[in-house]
């Protein structure tokens, strides 16, 4: 039997018309004990009906913006679809980490907040009653309700144009001014729809086949919303949900849940396939047969090559299809998705000449001392890739800052038009990648950005660098974060770069190191690989004083970060390296 | 996991064991030691120990329940609470 793929201009006609073709497929809700609950998306629709009554009624206007906080739950769809049908923009947000530091998270959503210039925050319960800080501070006119605390109201659902805005996702989660991402219906349901049409193109609905995802991400990151949800919505089937926290303190579950309901798709970012590899027990995955799952992408971080072998050759046992992984790379700023390795094809991993590399040409070599990057794909349809050196287009196996077009890309970040323009060339948009095409093929070098990738998730270099500032003999405003994959590793590794005062004493300095990596532990749950105590004045800076990151990481990893007069051994003694990386261990 | 009352040495013991099967963290726990920085739980890590004491003690430990907590007798003191709650 093949389904017809639902054809709609905005996600609340996608949402009608899933909902017209019957109670048979919707979202099915695993708690933590694995046991399911089905929300159809008929009732999906009823519920979200009756939420966009009551927002109208509460005053909500259409092109409004609705922060939802909600761990993954029917409430979050309630919500979400909700605000859509109300005309008005969900803005969705992570739910505070149980233990996790609420100081920092009141700050942070706050200002996600109050970027977004959010009318009305709709929150679980549980949540409600620990977000009273971040509803002081952000203070959205309309207050903070649970959907069941919103007025009756039977206003019909509000019809919008295909242009005006969808959704409005993060890049990156930070206190230090938020980019808001701001999408078109037109643009994700361009994303959603070219996900669903590659997919049942490499694996067309015969034999018995019928596709069906399982995702375990968060509903506040693309991957989960634009990557599992809409594609389920627009090729109506039925998205089993785990909680991001189920999933990460119980990996096997993602992978009994693919065997439980044969699921075809799901992906994720790297760290979660090393996390499989490195928590499942074997008795864990008693009866699991991974044989259903056709489509494992991983993205939203980069690609490791060591842990899709990894993942490949301890999963085979279970069935999982070794042309399953399928690494692809994206973007918020494009809706998603902009290549994938083609489907139905092991990934590739290429080596290229490593000085070569240093000098931007992408040499390929046979012997097994090359940089080893594993191959990200082609643009999906519509999509151009376009690597430059400042405003020069490079031609294939040059590395070059990697800008991209196509039919999802942002309407801009909100409100924001000078971070907009700097963003953008006329119809390209500018990634902040490094990379280069070989064989037609995307690989990426690293980053212009300056972002810090850890767990698929973006986190702002401020956030480390200002932890940094509270430490005893700590230079104020003088700190440098930066990550990287090292190679061999499974994850990118957290650097950090922090000058002591002239003042400070030897015993502050050599403390330094792990009082920066407790301070960054504690105020961003993050842990540092790498902390360096420099002197004054070592890291590189611009001509008008900023911090130059990425400079500063290559020249440490190229041994020539070095201090701009004669230092004593001591300066330098200050160096705290992670035991695991095994790299850092042989320099 | 038993009706009786359960001691500050048992919670300590539990929260040790919890430590040593879901982060492989080896060492030795007093009431006094730091929370976040004898055991590196950064946020994943710190998740997953709440998970598996949630799941030893069978309580809940809630988002708004880290205020005042630093040390490991916090902790121990809040699982008390809530085995206390559970009881009563």
């Amino acid at each position: 039997m093949t389904k017809v793929a639902v054809v709609a201009e905005t996600l609340g006609e996608a949402l009608r018309r899933a909902a017209e073709l019957g109670p048979d497929h919707g979202l099915r809700f695993l708690d933590r004990k694995e046991r399911a609950t089905l929300v159809t998306w008929p009732e999906v629709l009823e519920r979200a009906v009756r939420v966009s009554a009551g927002l109208q009624a509460l005053g909500i206007q259409p092109g409004d913006r609705v922060g939802l906080v909600f761990p993954t739950s029917p409430g979050f769809f309630d919500g979400f679809f909700g605000a859509v049908l109300a005309g008005a923009v969900p803005v969705p947000l992570y739910p505070p980490v149980r233990l996790g530091r609420i100081d920092e998270y009141h700050k942070r959503t706050a200002a996600m907040l109050t970027a977004a210039s959010a009318r009305l925050i709709l929150a679980d319960g549980r949540v409600r009653r620990v977000l009273g800080e971040t509803v002081a501070l952000a203070a959205p006119e309309l207050g903070c309700l649970g959907v069941d605390g919103l007025p009756a109201g039977d206003a019909p659902p509000v019809s919008v144009s295909e242009d005006v805005l969808a959704l409005v996702q993060f890049s990156s989660g930070t206190t230090v001014a938020p980019k808001p991402v701001a999408l078109s219906h037109r643009a994700v349901i361009a994303q959603a729809t070219l996900i669903e049409a590659q997919i049942v193109a490499a694996w067309p609905e015969v034999d018995g086949l019928q596709h069906c995802g399982v995702c375990w991400l968060p509903l506040y990151h693309d991957m989960g919303l634009i990557g599992c949800v809409l594609p389920a919505l627009l090729h109506p089937s039925t998205l089993t949900l785990i909680g991001p926290e189920v999933f990460v303190t119980r990996p096997a579950s993602w992978l009994r849940a693919l065997s439980t309901y044969g699921g075809t798709i799901s992906p994720a970012p790297n760290f979660a396939y090393a996390l499989c590899v490195d928590r499942i027990k074997d008795e864990q995955l008693e009866g699991v047969d991974l044989s259903s799952w056709r489509v494992a992408m991983n993205g939203a971080e980069p690609v490791a090559p060591a842990t899709l072998r990894r993942f490949v050759e301890r999963f085979a046992k279970w069935g999982l299809r070794p042309e399953a992984l399928t690494p692809v790379y994206g973007l918020s700023e494009a809706s998603l998705a902009v290549t994938f390795t083609p489907f139905r094809r092991p990934f590739t991993t290429c080596r290229f000449d490593r000085l070569r590399l240093a000098e931007g040409v992408a040499e390929e070599v046979g012997t097994n001392d090359g940089a080893e990057l594993a191959s990200l794909g082609l643009p999906l349809d519509g999509f151009e890739l376009q690597l430059r050196d400042g405003a020069d287009a490079l031609p294939e196996g040059r590395v070059g800052q990697l800008w991209i077009r196509g039919p999802s890309l942002m309407e801009g970040y909100l409100d924001r038009p000078e971070a907009t323009a700097a963003t953008f060339d006329g119809d390209w948009l500018d990634t902040g990648d490094l990379g280069f095409l070989h064989g037609g093929e995307l690989y990426l070098t690293g980053r212009a950005k300056d972002v810090l990738i850890l767990r698929g998730r973006n986190y702002a270099p401020h956030e480390v660098e200002q932890a940094a500032d509270a430490v005893a003999g700590v230079r104020t405003g003088c700190a440098a974060a930066a990550s990287w994959l090292p190679e061999g590793a499974d994850h990118e590794a957290l650097a950090l770069f922090v000058e002591h005062r002239e003042d400070a004493t030897a015993e502050q300095i050599a403390a330094l190191p792990v009082a920066a990596a407790d301070a960054v532990r504690a105020a961003a749950g993050l842990g540092c690989d790498l902390v360096v105590a420099l002197p004054p004045g070592t890291l590189p800076r611009t001509s008008s004083g900023k911090i130059r990151r990425a400079e500063a990481l290559k020249r440490y990893l190229d041994g020539t970060l070095t201090p701009p007069k004669k230092v004593t051994p001591v300066h330098i003694a200050g160096v705290l390296a992670r035991s695991g990386l095994a790299w850092l261990r042989s320099r | 996991m038993t009706t009786e009352p359960t001691s500050n040495t048992a919670i300590l013991d539990g929260i040790a064991a919890a430590a040593r099967e879901e982060l492989d963290w080896e060492g030795t726990l007093t009431p006094e030691t730091p929370l976040v920085s004898a055991m590196e739980l950064d946020s994943l890590r710190m998740l997953t120990l709440v998970v598996a004491i949630e799941d030893r003690f069978e309580v809940c430990l809630e988002e708004g329940d880290e205020a005042g907590l630093t040390t490991v007798g916090d902790l121990a003191g809040l699982i008390q609470k809530r085995l206390t709650e559970a009881a009563g």
